[in-house]
């Protein structure tokens, strides 16, 4: 799903609640956790990259988001 | 290779993030598609309805008004003239006279600061040496009405990777008008506004991101709809060196499609980014000056610091006004 424009009301709504329901899951992981989320799902980085902005090796960097992604599948889960 | 499964999911996150489907890398990796399946599924369904997807009809709708309004300036003459034009006509003697005066003034400010007494060190104000400024390389830049960019923080790293990273403060509001952030829609082409300027050390620097805290858009035909994707780095690894001359950094952002998803991705654009980058400079302090296409200043070759003769041509060049060129339009009906 995703929110395109022009759309009918209800699809509008429906679109609207999935992207608060994302929001809030992600504003339920650890700092550390988001923060990897954000720099490689949204602005795309390495994970090169995201470790010089997070100050950490590539290699926890991965490590991080595995487990970021996991609590994320979990929390959306839920 | 028996690869640790965070390697590859973190492939496959960048093999997303580059366009393919998530089905590509787990047939890759059939040993691990069982696992790595729900990771996968998570990144797309968080990534997607966070990135807005105008319909096909907004998109043509949009250049439809976008190639009438060329067209329209294009009839009516008001297609900006060369400030040359502009100028009263004067008398060759006149002209002649100003054009005498115009070079005394140049040439005594050139040697001014050989005919003042230095100051001390003691009291010297550190000079300007380093200026950012963003750029638009135009792609889908033009499906936008208003793509607003709050950048957030300015990154800069000298030297090696052990080395820390210079955090800068970028303007709040570089174009002034009134809303936090940049407006990329005025950005295309060569326009370039400053978001920071100021003295830092000098030496090599290898690496430079901006942060993004939230963008937002307004497409073409739409009154009500906005865009909102998440912040993110934007991050390039071109070198440049800053000594006591001025460098302007033109960094380029680029608006595109991911594939055919009708989603918008925000990415740096490295071959238009850099020192001794052609650009006309759109800051408000500077707008308005002929003279404002590039810097003769920059570091680097005399052959990189811009053509003053692009400022205001009749095709408009570099025009700020003109920002969004017919050839990046389309054909004009």
């Amino acid at each position: 799903m995703s929110v395109k424009a022009e759309t009918d009301p209800e699809e509008q709504a429906i679109a609207g609640l999935e992207v608060a329901r994302i929001i809030k899951a992600l504003g339920r992981l650890t700092e550390s956790q988001r923060k990897v989320i954000e720099l490689r799902f949204f602005g795309e980085l390495t994970s090169g990259e995201a470790g010089h902005v997070l100050n950490k090796r590539a290699g926890a960097v991965r490590e991080l988001q595995s487990a970021a992604i996991k609590a994320l599948r979990n929390l959306l889960d839920e | 290779m028996n690869m640790r499964f965070d390697d590859i999911l973190d492939e496959c996150v960048n093999r997303i993030n580059s366009g393919e489907k998530p089905e590509d890398c787990l047939a890759q990796y059939p040993d691990h598609a069982a696992e790595l399946e729900p990771f996968l599924r998570t990144m797309v369904d968080v990534q997607t309805p966070l990135k807005f997807v105008p319909s096909s009809q907004a998109k043509s709708t949009a250049k439809q008004r976008f190639n009438s309004a060329i067209d329209r300036l294009e009839k009516s003459g008001e297609m900006r003239r060369p400030v040359f034009h502009m100028l009263p006509r004067w008398s060759a003697a006149f002209a002649a006279v100003a054009a005498v005066l115009l070079v005394v003034l140049i040439g005594y400010f050139a040697i001014k600061p050989a005919l003042a007494p230095g100051i001390p060190d003691g009291g010297a104000v550190a000079q300007t040496n380093f200026r950012l400024l963003i750029s638009d390389e135009v792609n889908d830049i033009l499906d936008f009405k208003h793509l607003y960019v709050n950048i957030t923080s300015i990154g800069i790293q000298q030297g090696n990777e052990s080395e820390s990273w210079q955090i800068l403060d970028p303007l709040p509001d570089p174009d002034e008008d009134g809303i936090p952030g940049i407006d990329l829609r005025q950005l295309t082409g060569e326009n370039a506004l400053e978001i920071w300027s100021g003295n830092i050390t000098s030496g090599t620097y290898s690496k430079l991101f901006i942060y993004v805290g939230n963008v937002t858009g307004y497409l073409v035909g739409s009154e009500t709809i906005a865009v909102k994707l998440s912040s993110g780095e934007l991050h390039i690894s071109t070198p440049f060196t800053v000594n006591d001359s001025l460098v302007n950094f033109v960094f380029d952002i680029t608006v595109h499609e991911a594939g055919n998803s009708g989603q918008y991705i925000l990415r740096p654009q490295i071959s238009e980014s850099g020192p001794n980058k052609n650009f006309i400079d759109v800051s408000p302090e500077v707008k308005g000056k002929p003279d404002n296409a590039g810097n003769p200043d920059d570091a680097g070759t005399p052959d990189d610091a811009g053509n003053p003769d692009d400022a205001g041509t009749p095709d408009g060049a570099g025009n700020p006004e003109d920002a969004g060129k017919p050839e990046n339009a389309g054909e004009p009906s």
